[in-house]
């Protein structure tokens, strides 16, 4: 029973996977046929996601119940972490957004919390840097909202 | 005793000492304006308290390089994070500690709009002072709503602003009363209080920090997040020309 799906990204890439992947999370449940093409999840995107999936097949099944102590308590093993590291910042942030986008929580979980290890414990401008963000507030906003949350001033 | 020379960087340097008690000679004269002065570990703290050095050692996944973007990208504000919606925010901000949270509020407007969710702020509430935290507050009733308010309908009633809660929670109060002497017989007493932001329990591990010139301190703390603490008192001696000054400090450390 080795049935197989065949997902098409935005870019028109295929990827044939197991139909076992499919069921798991619960991502193709709602197609009903055996093609699927993903208007939001470019290939290179999809691949990344897909070789997660396929890593993780065998995993004991999910339960959802509670969703919030899972959520923290979890760690990221060891083959995860290296798979997160060796994806860069874009795609980072575009496998969050997939995973978000075909249901895969681990996978969003994931994802997340290795966004939010980046911004831990970091200074604000630490934080810039590392995502390249631009300051966009005036300096009358950024003096009003520094004193707003008075113990946020760190310089 | 030689002179040490003054750290520049805002962690403390690690030194090695024999012993939990020392009295400690400070490089320079402190700032009295902020409570944060140059000093080291005693070798206690160093024992029980390791986050101060294991913080420094960020996690392999800082090494992640931020992307490169154009002049023009960057004027237009292209970063990762906005493109994540806020659903999604609030998973990666359920990860983060309160600190983080309001750093994050200061970075650009876009992140500042996810941080004002008084939802995440309940549920931070929640995670740090229990139900009982959010249970006991008050429920304000909405003055622009008072003219309508009648016996017998219902009072409407608001929720309250959570991160000004957390904030006032998580603030801790120290109230000091110290003897001076000013060289005749009786003594003296100054009050003064501090107020301790959480904020200090991050920028120094998880300690708040107390410094006091004089010979006798009684000394008041309340509001405390619930947790175990370490209190160490140093003894600061400096001997200038006629008299020496003591200088007691106080580190509250949370275990």
């Amino acid at each position: 029973e080795n049935e197989t799906i065949t997902l098409r990204s935005s870019d028109g890439i295929e990827f044939h996977i197991d139909a076992r992947i499919a069921n798991r999370y619960t991502l193709l449940n709602n197609w009903n046929g055996e093609n699927a093409s993903l208007p939001n999840v470019t290939g290179k995107v999809l691949e990344k996601v897909l070789e997660w999936c396929e890593h993780h097949i065998n995993d004991p099944p999910l339960n959802y119940d509670n969703d919030d102590s899972r959520r923290r308590n979890f760690e990221i093993d060891d083959w995860d972490e290296n798979f997160i590291n060796c994806v860069n910042q874009d795609m980072l942030f575009e496998i969050i957004l997939a995973a978000n986008y075909l249901d895969i929580k681990p996978l969003l979980d994931i994802g997340c919390k290795t966004v939010a290890n980046m911004i831990k414990s970091k200074s604000l401008e630490e934080i810039r840097s590392t995502f390249n963000i631009v300051n966009d507030f005036t300096p009358e906003e950024e003096e009003a909202i520094r004193r707003e949350n008075e113990w946020a001033d760190d310089q | 005793f030689s002179s040490l020379t003054k750290v520049s960087s805002a962690r403390p340097s690690i030194m090695q000492q024999r012993d939990g008690l020392a009295i400690i000679f400070y490089p320079t004269a402190p700032s009295r304006k902020l409570l944060q002065f140059h000093t080291w570990i005693t070798e206690y703290e160093l024992k029980y308290h390791h986050s101060l050095t294991e913080n420094i050692s960020t996690t392999s996944i800082a090494s992640i390089s931020p992307p490169q973007k154009t002049q023009e990208e960057r004027i237009l504000g292209k970063d990762g994070f906005s493109k994540i919606p806020h659903e999604l925010m609030m998973i990666i901000m359920d990860n983060l500690e309160a600190t983080d949270i309001l750093s994050l509020s200061m970075v650009n407007k876009k992140l500042r709009a996810h941080t004002q969710d008084n939802y995440l702020w309940r549920q931070i509430l929640f995670r740090n002072y229990g139900e009982s935290a959010i249970k006991d507050e008050p429920k304000h009733t909405c003055r622009k709503l008072m003219w309508k308010r009648t016996k017998r309908s219902k009072q409407p009633q608001v929720e309250p602003n959570w991160q000004k809660v957390f904030m006032r929670l998580s603030t801790v109060k120290v109230s000091t009363k110290t003897a001076i002497s000013r060289g005749k017989p009786g003594a003296y007493y100054r009050y003064r209080y501090f107020d301790h932001k959480a904020n200090d329990f991050s920028r120094y591990g998880n300690r708040i920090r107390q410094r006091q010139r004089s010979y006798e301190i009684e000394m008041t703390i309340s509001n405390v997040p619930p947790g175990v603490y370490d209190i160490i008192w140093r003894m600061r001696i400096d001997k200038f020309s006629c008299r020496p000054t003591l200088t007691f400090s106080t580190d509250i450390w949370l275990r």
